[in-house]
């Protein structure tokens, strides 16, 4: 068993072959080998790892993603998301945000890429000032930029 | 009842004094829309979206993009125009912008500078009587950045008239298709299918 310490301060004991899904971890484990302390996880609250280890859970026992993606490669990917990940990234926005930045920090390849793709999902077939209600953003463009992105948004239209 | 009084400029003197005070307004007017920008951007700083790291929420971004595959820029480019923040972004992720229809040739000028020195691959699709013929000038420009095109997809157009003297160093896929006339052609054949050739290279 592997000992996480989130960062409000909470122990979880995970099994090994679960959290190995973590690159992070994985290479933590290896490089400082078995040991009885805690890893910190200062980046990472309670709530949120809970939400982590239940797809580490879910994916235990299946193959690990090849690593590192060329980004020039990104484009070739299938947007496509699976059934049970459609409705495990059904939270609230805020917990989406933090499941991918814990997906991030640990280093997990395949919950970052499934996270990424359920919010340019979100964000598909709206207009700019409909990505800004569903995220609370303001326009915040001096009327310079709003000018370019006038004549942007022409040049992209002209077929 | 009194009737309302209004004052009406009369005189040198106090039209100098209406333009002295207008300036100081629209002196103000500025100050108070530039507190009002500096206002929005520190809010939008707030926006847990903003929270992610560049790398990530350029991802997101070509992720967008990869949705509408093959379809006209402006379904995604709107990414560009939601936040001064989302725009520094997406206008500097250079993936964002290699894999792109050329749809004219002021958008090709805008997407091959953003994307900078990374591998293009070249889309372009013509739309018969609905689009203006526009892929010679859209070529010009491409085959400047020949020793960056990886790939070349061409819809409805030939290369018959482009010339160009550099090498495709970087080319691995050249991709012609075409869909014949809507009438059945003199050998019978369905006007539906269309035609296509590829070269691996």
């Amino acid at each position: 068993m592997v000992l996480l310490l989130t960062s409000d301060n909470e122990m979880f004991s995970v099994a090994e072959d679960v959290i190995k899904r973590s690159a992070y971890i994985k290479n933590m484990l290896e490089d400082v080998g078995e040991s009885d302390l805690p890893i910190p996880l200062p980046n990472v609250e309670s709530n949120v790892l809970v939400k982590i280890l239940e797809y580490c859970e879910h994916y235990r026992g299946e193959p690990l993603p090849a690593s590192d993606v060329d980004p020039a490669e990104i484009g070739d990917r299938s947007l496509d998301i699976a059934d049970w990940d459609q409705k495990y990234m059904a939270v609230d926005q805020e917990m989406l945000f933090e499941i991918i930045l814990a997906a991030n920090y640990l280093d997990i390849k395949s919950l970052l890429d499934v996270g990424c793709k359920t919010v340019a999902k979100m964000m598909k077939g709206k207009s700019s000032e409909e990505i800004r209600t569903l995220f609370n953003i303001a326009n915040d463009f001096t009327p310079e930029e709003e000018a370019q992105i006038r004549k942007e948004n022409a040049w992209a239209e002209c077929r | 009842m009194e009737p309302p009084s209004i004052e009406r400029p009369v005189g040198r003197a106090e039209r100098l004094n209406f333009d002295a005070r207008r300036g100081q307004i629209k002196k103000r007017l500025l100050e108070l829309e530039r507190e009002a920008l500096s206002l929005k951007r520190t809010y939008n700083t707030m926006a847990p979206l903003c929270h992610l790291p560049i790398e990530i929420l350029s991802k997101i971004f070509v992720d967008l993009r990869d949705l509408y595959m093959g379809r006209t820029p402006r379904l995604w480019i709107q990414v560009t125009y939601v936040c001064h923040y989302w725009r520094a972004v997406a206008t500097d992720c250079a993936a964002l912008w290699t894999n792109v229809p050329f749809i004219s040739s002021a958008f090709t000028d805008v997407a091959l500078a953003r994307s900078k020195n990374a591998p293009l691959s070249l889309f372009y699709e013509q739309h018969w009587g609905r689009n203006s013929y526009q892929f010679p000038s859209v070529a010009k420009r491409i085959l400047a950045h020949t020793t960056r095109l990886r790939t070349i997809d061409l819809f409805n157009v030939g290369l018959d008239g482009i010339e160009c003297d550099t090498a495709f160093t970087a080319l691995e896929v050249l991709r012609f298709k075409s869909i014949p006339a809507m009438a059945p052609d003199v050998e019978g054949r369905d006007p539906c299918d269309s035609s296509e050739a590829v070269l691996l290279l």
